[in-house]
């Protein structure tokens, strides 16, 4: 972290300084690199493996695209290697098997898309086990990696640790305490908590952790809030290994391109393993403090009732931040800004804020929010007027 | 009526001039030289001026009849005429002023010592020397700074614009000693390297020892920077009030009685307040100095002085104020950096000590500190590194015909902190890094003197508490006359450090340094220098000196790039080491019309290390790594008010790493069992190639700058400068895109044409 806030820090004081572009030039293209991204977990029904190749200008990376969980690599702002051999081979089995489960490629389009599974049933993922990964790339290259999966605690089921149990976070008072067994095998423990602005995530040599409800997101710009009022966010905590480890705590720096740990051997990347400890969803509220913070009703459109719970986010000046609940539908959240009597706010198809499917914007008149609704993808604005009502837990 | 008249033309009449004015110049008994800033006063009044540049004087309303001229500057027998002055006379009266203790025939350390005296009565290799009145005639950016003039010195470079730092001989940018009247400064940066922090009104003189140290100096590996205060000769209060595109500072200092000088300094940055001042936008950036400076001279010939300093950049403010307001509940962002310095030190001549001629005592004591301080979100993440030094220094030096013999000793404590804190973490720091070390140094310096030979040995023992280590590390010069101009030196000796720093030696910007200390970890580091060279005196002001040099480093601590900062211990690597070259300098001193002086650099170095995560090593080049590097500073008085100053650097490229190709980083996501992508924030990380393994292409700047004088009962000096007059564009960095095709790279260039201008005004 403290590598990431100096590499910051000089970036920073590079704009800062001034420096003007100049004398663009075209650069010949490199040899590309293999680049491996997986990770095996326990709890998982496939095993996921990305392969690819380092960005060389062989081809122009279309910036554009939105993310496809299908083709997760093009859609991403990379190149996929396709049509490579991948195998996953347990190493300590005790059969001697050496070729190991070969994996498929998910096709999309009908191209190779760079990611390779292997299902359960074909190989299952056992704490404690070890496993090599070996690639074979069209061209010939060789690409392999091995790992060893944490050891769960006696009486461990596959997918345990994924069961998302319930809590309840007043941000304005409240502090989320963990608690979980250690692990045998583990480098370290991985926490990740999911939030509109992308995942927050610390490692911790503990088996405890204490997340207050004033805790700020400093892997996203601006430091936004961690825990969003109206919000559902996932907590995962994971045992994880060195390569994992590795892999996540370090980086290139932006000027020598050199500090990435690899855990693979013939291309860079990462084979780690993570077994699943525990997993909360966590409903976040906050105190009524504002006149906004209140239930607000309304008809989306006759019959079709529409029910938001708001709460100031983040009180500025002249912006505030505005967060909330749809309770009227299903689990849809809400994002927004108001400012002097004006709120925009968008509804969000999730609590990790993939995709925008509504906008309602308004002026705060009274105890009225009268203003307009748009429904995504083209369909025309209608009016919405929404009223003040209390909030009932 | 006639009385009326004659009272009348009386009053109208003139008054008679009852004063005289007295005026000449002052030099150097030994070289002839002009000795600038001697404070010539008349004895019983409070008048008095200094001299400038030329060692030239003016003194008006001088009360005719009797008076006692005092003549006096630190590092000199102090001057006393008397003459008898009439009623509107003019007089000149030059005086030629005696080196404090040149009257001893063996080398005297006390006093500050020119290049001349250093090449007739010293062993060492050269040493370079500049006083304050050369650091006001280079081109400025912003205002006259001592580091942005010690990188234009022989065997120095400077890896670009940006960066206040040096590299000397080779030597990474933290094995520089910084010494502030004799105690150690860490970090004397500000505003990301781009600025030294001593004010210049203070600095009296500078000077560069770039290698073959004595044994008197330790705890850096390439070089000694020695900064002197001013002292104030003067009675009354005068000072200097300066204004720059970059701060304010203001001066002082006067005498209490005959006997005590002091000075007090401050300086400012205000663009914060004056965008404040302007538009509702905030910079919350700002940095100060505060220096002071007392010194007593005791009635038995010793001296007792205080030095202070602090200063510190501050980067401060709220969230809301730095980008959209809907971050305002963050709170506030803190992030400031700077140093301390606080020291005593007392001098005492003796003569006749253990039988030889003369002898001098010196005890010091001083505590010295750098911290460094991040708060992000009030307190959601903080980082801290501290560095305090607490250090005593005594020597005693006994001079006896040719001999010369220093004993002397160091000790020092130091309290090192390093904490990286997250609010999340349940009151557990991410890191924390404690140590408490000490170091002891005894050492012995033996110099003898023979007509045509003079030759010093030392021996410098030194130990570190939780290294387990200990040495003692031999020095050694020899200077031969082969003609009364002409000497021929060689010099061999090891230097050690134990106090490195961590730092990203790829960032072409450098904010400061995270100092540690060596432990069971880290070792100490050590490097063996060889000088060789010739100096050819050409004239009393003007000399040629070429030195060539090789240094083998050992144990090198370099920055552990893949450290895991949960692991204490982790946080260097160990290189060797070679830095050979040749330096040639060509100097005028001031005194003519035209000063200044051109130093060619030619260098070669390489180090040997780990080169990735895994256990492969290397050899790979330093970013300090400039081959050819040419400075030619030059100064022209043409004896009016104005002065012209010019500086044209030509260095070749330093190397760095290219990049040749980039990655997507991917991050887990077990909820979804896939690697998505937030928000289409798609994270791209560089690759390197080959470590340092291609270089920018050459550099070049012309800097250009003149000053006009006004002097009397105030001296204003405006000045302009004009950097890099032809807009030369020097590559900064590149800034690669692979995502395209074919794939592009754009270079950042270093400082465009940069006007700047400032003023001074003095009393």
């Amino acid at each position: 972290m403290q590598r990431r806030v100096r590499a910051y820090a000089s970036v920073c004081g590079l704009l800062l300084l001034g420096g003007c572009e100049f004398a663009t030039e075209t650069l010949p293209t490199p040899p590309a690199t293999i680049v491996v991204h997986a990770v095996l977990n326990p709890d998982a029904d496939e095993q996921v493996i990305l392969v690819e190749s380092s960005l060389t200008g062989r081809v122009a990376i279309d910036t554009t695209r939105r993310f496809d969980p299908s083709d997760p690599i093009r859609s991403a702002g990379g190149e996929p290697l396709t049509g490579a051999t991948v195998r996953l081979v347990r190493l300590d089995g005790g059969s001697g098997d050496t070729v190991g489960v070969v994996a498929r490629e998910t096709r999309r389009n009908g191209e190779g898309t760079g990611r390779y599974e292997v299902a359960r049933t074909e190989l299952a993922i056992a704490p404690g086990g070890t496993y090599r990964l070996v690639i074979g790339t069209p061209d010939g290259r060789t690409v392999t990696g091995e790992t060893t999966v944490p050891t769960a605690a006696s009486g461990w089921t596959a997918g345990a640790g994924s069961v998302a149990q319930p809590a309840m976070l007043d941000r304005s008072r409240d502090t989320l305490r963990l608690t979980w067994d250690a692990v045998r095998g583990a480098r370290t423990y991985a926490i990740r908590v999911d939030t509109p602005n992308g995942p927050w995530f610390l490692f911790s040599d503990s088996t405890r952790f204490s997340l207050s409800g004033a805790l700020r997101n400093f892997f996203a710009p601006n430091f936004p809030a961690l825990w969003y009022p109206g919000f559902d966010q996932l907590v995962n905590v994971g045992a994880v290994d060195a390569n994992f480890y590795d892999y996540n705590r370090s980086g290139n720096d932006p000027f020598g391109g050199t500090g990435l740990i690899s855990s693979v051997r013939g291309g860079i990347g990462v084979f780690g393993s993570l077994l699943p400890l525990l997993r909360r969803e966590v409903t976040v509220t906050e105190r009524d403090r504002f006149p906004i913070d209140a239930r607000w009703e309304g008809e989306e459109a006759p019959g079709f009732p529409l029910v938001y719970d708001l709460w100031i986010e983040t009180l500025g000046t002249p912006r505030s931040s505005v967060s909330g609940r749809e309770r009227s539908g299903g689990e849809r959240f809400l994002v927004g800004r108001l400012e002097a009597d004006r709120l925009q706010l968008a509804t969000l198809s999730d609590a990790r804020g993939t995709d925008t499917l509504a906008v309602f914007d308004a002026r705060l008149i009274g105890d009225t929010l009268r203003g307009t609704y748009v429904v995504a993808h083209g369909i025309a604005p209608r009016p919405l007027q929404l009223i003040r009502r209390a909030r009932t837990r | 009526m006639l009385l009326l008249t004659a009272l009348f033309f009386a009053a109208a009449q003139p008054p008679v001039d009852t004063t005289a004015t007295l005026r000449g110049r002052v030099t150097d008994a030994a070289s002839a030289q002009p000795v600038a800033e001697v404070a010539v006063t008349i004895a019983g009044t409070r008048l008095g001026a200094l001299t400038d540049a030329q060692g030239r004087y003016e003194i008006r309303r001088v009360p005719s009849g009797a008076v006692t001229i005092v003549a006096g500057r630190i590092g000199y027998a102090t001057e006393r005429r008397a003459l008898i002055l009439s009623a509107g006379e003019i007089r000149t009266l030059d005086l030629a002023l005696a080196a404090a203790g040149a009257t001893l025939s063996a080398v005297k350390v006390e006093a500050r010592t020119t290049e001349r005296e250093q090449f007739t009565l010293s062993a060492d290799p050269g040493l370079f020397a500049v006083r304050s009145e050369t650091l006001k005639r280079v081109p400025v950016i912003g205002e006259p700074d001592v580091l942005r003039v010690v990188q234009l010195m022989p065997g120095v470079v400077a890896t670009n614009d940006f960066n206040a730092g040096y590299n000397v001989r080779g030597g990474e940018s933290d094995q520089n000693l910084v010494l502030l009247d004799g105690y150690p400064i860490y970090n004397p940066f500000h505003l990301a390297g781009l600025f030294g922090t001593f004010i210049d009104e203070t600095v009296g003189e500078f000077e560069l020892i770039p290698g073959g140290m004595p044994s008197r100096y330790g705890t850096r590996l390439s070089s000694v920077l020695t900064i002197t205060p001013k002292a104030e000769q003067r009675s009354g209060v005068h000072g200097t009030l300066s204004a720059s595109v970059l701060a304010t500072s203001l001066s002082l200092g006067g005498r209490l009685g005959d006997r005590t000088s002091w000075n007090v300094a401050g300086r400012r940055t205000y663009a914060d307040r004056f965008v404040a001042l302007l538009s509702s936008s905030s910079l919350p950036y700002w940095f100060t100095d505060v220096q002071t400076h007392v010194r007593h001279e005791l009635r038995n010939g010793g001296r007792l002085s205080l030095t202070a300093y602090a200063g510190e950049d501050v980067l401060a403010g709220f969230f809301s104020g730095l980008g959209d307001s809907t971050s305002a509940g963050l709170g506030g962002l803190r992030f400031d950096w700077g140093n301390s310095l606080i020291g005593a030190a007392w001098e005492q001549p003796l003569s006749g000590l253990a039988g030889g001629d003369s002898a001098r005592l010196m005890q010091r004591v001083s505590r010295t500190g750098f911290g460094t301080n991040l708060d992000l979100g009030n307190g959601s993440f903080t980082l801290e590194n501290r560095v305090a030094e607490l250090r005593a220094w005594g020597e005693a030096t006994r001079w006896s015909g040719r001999f010369a013999t220093l004993l002397g000793y160091e000790w020092s404590a130091y309290r090192v902190t390093y904490d990286v804190e997250a609010a999340a973490t349940d009151g557990a720091p991410l890191l924390a890094q404690r140590q408490r070390p000490s170091s002891a140094a005894l050492y012995v310096d033996q110099t003898v003197r023979a007509d045509r030979l003079t030759a010093r040995a030392g021996l410098r023992a030194e130990t570190v508490t939780g290294t387990g280590w200990a040495a003692i590390s031999p020095r050694a010069s020899l200077k031969w006359f082969a003609q009364p101009e002409l000497a021929l030196t060689l010099s061999a000796g090891r230097t050690t450090q134990w106090t490195p720093a961590l730092r990203n030696e790829q960032a072409p910007v450098r904010l400061f340094d995270f100092w540690l200390t060596a432990d069971r970890n880290t070792p100490v580091a050590s490097a063996w220098q060889f000088i060789g060279g010739a100096e050819r005196w050409l004239g009393p002001r003007r000399f040629v000196r070429v030195e060539g040099y090789h240094k083998y480093y050992d144990r090198l601590p370099s920055s552990n790039l893949f450290n895991d900062p949960a692991v204490l211990g982790d946080e260097f690597i160990v290189t060797t080491g070679t830095s050979t070259g040749v330096d040639v300098l060509w100097r005028e001193l001031e005194g003519g019309r035209w000063s200044g002086w051109v130093a060619y650099s030619f260098g070669v170095n390489w180090r040997n290390g780990k080169i990735g995560s895994g256990d492969e090593r290397g050899r790979f080049a330093p970013v300090q790594d400039r081959r050819h590097n040419l400075n030619v500073v030059a100064s022209y008085d043409p004896g009016g008010k104005w002065r012209y100053g010019l500086r044209l650097g030509v260095g070749s490229g330093t190397p760095f790493t290219d990049v040749v190709g980039q990655v997507v980083r991917r991050r887990y996501d077990p909820v979804t069992n896939s690697f998505p992508v937030s928000r289409g924030d798609v994270e791209r990380e560089p690759l390197g190639g080959p470590r340092n393994g291609v270089r920018y292409p050459l550099f070049q700047r012309l800097d250009l700058s003149a000053t006009r004088t006004s002097t009397g009962r105030r001296t204003w000096a405006p000045y302009v400068s004009l950097i890099n007059v032809y807009n030369a564009r020097n590559v900064f960095t590149y800034v690669f895109d692979y995502t395209r095709n074919p794939p592009e790279r754009s270079a950042v260039s270093q400082f465009p044409l940069l006007p700047t201008f400032g003023v001074s005004v003095s009393w």
